[in-house]
């Protein structure tokens, strides 16, 4: 009587591995965080935020998908499109979610658009621009630097950079859709944002009021893409990354934090905005935090896993090159918004962080230098 | 004496992964298992060296009598496991490192024991010199030959005896610890007064509020007064030397270094067991406790096995299933056999491999324990430099090892990996980083032979 085994598995050391912790798991997670941030969206901005989120999401699938058939030979795959690596890992789905988020409702470039009055109830230019978006995000930003953690730059925050640029007109021009939306009736609608005033040096006493502030923690302002608006439901989201330990719960922290550091010496700095009390330069400060795209790039995109420095200090360095051109570019440059181009900056600069800071073992000692 | 422990209250080390404990047998008290009808004992049992065989085909050997003995350098002894007939050298057999030399003996079943003289107050020299007549290497898995530990050239301020065991499913240091209590205590202070430890600390996880009392009532009844014990919460690797010495001390061992830079020596519960067994009952290094677990077996046991028995009747004693249909899925059936720990243990394909001095475990896995992924992208999370107990950068040294840069490699920590497994543990994309790590090694030895720099 022996023991044989039937086609033994044999491999390497370690024998057991964390289960429920796989690739697809953490984008999944990542998804899930970004629910609250997309009802929040549509409640506030109607459904043409639901279009984008599809239209982006098809778009990006396919995208890959054909990438991998033309370029990797992955053949045929519209037969075994399921057993393809794209449908396993999520990714796509992540990309094309953050990137919708980063987006206005309505584009407006050519004037493609079904309208009710002044009411715009399908606009063919957005869906134009989401596709472009999307191709440029997956092909170029992501699979033709080697897919899936290869990536340079965040591909949602490089699209949007892309758009700002070529369709400045388009981004600006309709900066929300709030006709659909059921909006609160406060501010949603009302022309500049916050951060539009800062840029013109309008920035008025009354602008950073409790009520206002509380507003734009809820989300019920404008804002130039419609991810960004709540805060409220952002923290909601960073609150289920950490949680399921997919983020370092320090970096936004650090980032917002740095941010209101430099918000707050720029701002007593900037000579256009008078004083009159302290209330006043929390309520600036506190306003800079709020509005913008800064927290949901600090929980969503700043903590994306390829583009972010893996040590802590790393991620310092990384996230105070973010906060300082923000506020610099938010208060002198001509933008109103700054947290894309320098998260795009810093995302660049990230290999080059890495390079220099890295942990020393455990037990390190300084090799002793031969007198030679 | 307690003074000299810098935590007052013990600390586990910081970084690590949490694994499921998996402790299956840790209730079943150490058997006996008769030796086999023929043993094969492998010639190479440590680190180091192999041994040179010092018996012919056709001698008789008594169980215990020392049929090879320890080459030049680090080299240990190795005895017969039974009494009986050599009947050939040089047998080829498959063993946890490829194909190797075993020593066949022929199993007479009279056990006709071959002791050494055993020694009454033993002086330092003495305890060395039993140590290396016994052929006693590092029990734990390591298989460091313990006479060269014991020669110390510097003042040894703490002896650890290391009953961590931070490996899921391994129970047999435990089960030593519980049912051999003032025997390994004693082996412990043998060692201690070999090395000239001024204290002794015995590090266990705290798993078992039973054990401690029971450790501490041995210590008290035996008077061991420079004994002292210290339990840990549960971390992997806990167990491993450098990470022990600074759970303890506080100290941090210099890398590409031993415990002994910093005044510690670090032996295993069962080295130490079979410490005492030499100098007081004169019995070399021939068996050992080993547990045999997993899901492949029906009884999970932890149990005294002859060196040289086969895994096949190791598995058979504990009553592995019998494969009768041939698919892999079948309940029961064992999918994966392991030498050694789930972390950092030694997959065989073969039940014909025989126990060593340092099989500590035999794991039968059953395919609802192995999760067989295939690897994905790195997505570059750093979740494994997160765990990394020795502080490296494991997915940068797997990325510059593949791509063959020996400089970039060694700057990431190559050459400090402990292979300890946490990094392809928390993988969410499974890459075995390992062994991708072990072939950075091999490059960055390649480059350091080749242009005959240090990196």
């Amino acid at each position: 009587m022996s023991i044989i085994l039937n086609n033994p598995v044999v491999s390497v050391s370690p024998h057991v591995t964390q289960l429920n912790n796989t690739t697809s798991r953490v984008m999944i997670d990542v998804l899930i965080s970004l629910l609250p941030v997309v009802l929040v969206s549509i409640f506030f901005f109607g459904y043409l935020v639901l279009v984008n989120l599809v239209v982006c999401c098809v778009a990006c699938f396919w995208s890959e998908v054909i990438f991998n058939s033309v370029v990797h030979k992955q053949s045929p795959v519209w037969k075994n499109v399921k057993k393809s690596s794209v449908f396993s890992d999520h990714s796509f789905a992540v990309t094309a979610c953050i990137l919708a988020l980063n987006l206005p409702t309505v584009i407006n470039v050519w004037g493609w658009n079904i309208q009710d009055g002044d009411s715009i109830l399908f606009s063919l230019d957005t869906v134009i621009l989401c596709i472009l978006m999307s191709v440029f995000a997956i092909v170029v930003v992501k699979m033709l630097f080697g897919g899936l953690g290869r990536n340079f730059a965040n591909p949602a925050v490089t699209s949007r950079v892309f758009l700002l640029l070529a369709f400045t007109s388009g981004m600006i021009a309709v900066r929300t859709n709030p006709f659909f939306g059921l909006n609160l009736g406060l501010d949603a609608s009302s022309g500049a944002s916050w951060l539009g005033l800062v840029g013109e040096g309008t920035v008025l006493n009354s602008t950073t009021s409790p009520k206002v502030l509380f507003n734009m923690f809820l989300g019920n302002v404008s804002s130039a893409a419609v991810g960004e608006t709540s805060v409220f439901a952002i923290a909601i989201g960073y609150v289920y990354l950490v949680f399921k330990k997919v983020i370092d719960w320090r970096l936004p922290l650090v980032l917002i934090g740095f941010t209101a550091i430099f918000a707050l010496v720029f701002g007593l700095a900037d000579s256009r905005i008078e004083y009159d009390s302290v209330s006043t330069v929390i309520g600036y400060t506190l306003a800079h935090l709020l509005s913008g795209g800064l927290v949901f790039g600090a929980v969503f995109m700043a903590t994306d896993y390829s583009t972010s420095p893996n040590t802590f200090l790393g991620a310092c360095i990384f996230a105070l090159g973010i906060a300082l051109f923000t506020v610099l570019i938010r208060i002198f440059a001509q933008w109103p918004e700054g947290f894309s181009f320098s998260l795009l900056l810093m995302n660049i600069a990230t290999p080059m962080i890495d390079r220099y800071i890295y942990p020393k073992p455990f037990g390190y000692v300084r090799p002793v230098r031969s007198s030679q | 004496m307690k003074q000299n422990v810098k935590h007052k209250k013990p600390k586990s080390f910081p970084i690590g992964v949490h694994t499921i404990d998996n402790k299956l047998s840790q209730f079943a008290p150490i058997e006996f298992m008769h030796a086999p009808d023929t043993v094969y004992i492998a010639m190479q049992q440590n680190i180091g060296k192999p041994s040179l065989p010092v018996v012919k085909p056709g001698d008789y050997v008594k169980m215990g009598q020392m049929i090879a003995k320890a080459s030049e350098g680090l080299g240990a002894n190795i005895f017969s496991s039974v009494s009986g007939t050599v009947q050939a050298l040089n047998v080829k057999r498959p063993s946890t490192s490829g194909i190797a030399n075993h020593i066949q003996i022929k199993n007479d079943g009279l056990n006709t024991q071959h002791l050494l003289q055993s020694l009454e107050n033993p002086t330092p020299d003495e305890i060395c010199q039993r140590i290396f007549d016994s052929g006693i290497v590092g029990l734990g898995g390591a298989g460091f030959p313990t006479h060269i530990k014991a020669k110390v050239d510097k003042q040894v301020q703490t002896l650890i005896i290391n009953g961590a065991e931070c490996e899921p499913y391994i129970t047999c240091d435990h089960r030593i610890m519980l049912d051999y209590t003032s025997e390994f205590l004693k082996g412990a202070d043998f060692l201690a007064k070999c090395v000239h430890a001024k204290q002794v600390v015995i590090a266990f996880k705290n798993r078992d509020r039973l054990l401690e009392s029971k450790i501490k009532d041995s210590i008290k009844q035996n008077k061991l007064d420079n004994m002292d014990t210290m339990s840990f919460d549960s971390i992997y690797p806990l167990g491993a030397e450098k990470q022990l010495v600074y759970s303890v001390t506080g100290k941090k061992v210099p890398i590409r270094n031993i415990p002994l830079s910093v005044g510690v020596v670090v032996a295993n519960v069962a080295t130490v067991l079979a410490i005492y067994q030499s100098v007081v009952q004169g019995k070399t290094c021939y068996q050992r406790v080993l547990t045999v677990t997993g899901k492949g077996v029906k009884e999970q046991k932890n149990i005294w096995v002859a060196n040289g028995t086969p895994f096949e009747q190791v598995l058979q004693f504990a009553g592995a299933n019998m494969q009768d249909t041939p698919s892999q899925s079948a309940v029961g059936n064992i999918v994966k056999l392991i030498a050694g720990g789930p972390m950092m243990g030694y997959a065989v394909d073969n039940t014909q491999v025989v126990t060593t001095k340092t099989t500590n475990c035999i794991l039968a896995l059953t395919a609802e324990e192995v999760n067989i992924e295939t690897p994905l992208e790195c997505i570059n999370c750093a979740g494994c430099s997160k765990v990394c107990p020795m502080k490296l950068m494991p997915m940068f040294i797997h990325q510059y090892g593949q791509a063959q840069d020996a400089t970039n490699a060694a700057k990431y920590g190559a050459k400090d990996c402990i292979e300890c497994g946490c990094c392809s543990f928390v993988c969410p994309s499974k890459i075995p980083l390992v062994q991708t790590i072990r072939e950075a090694k091999k490059v960055v030895q390649k480059y350091e032979k080749t242009t005959k720099k240090i990196l």
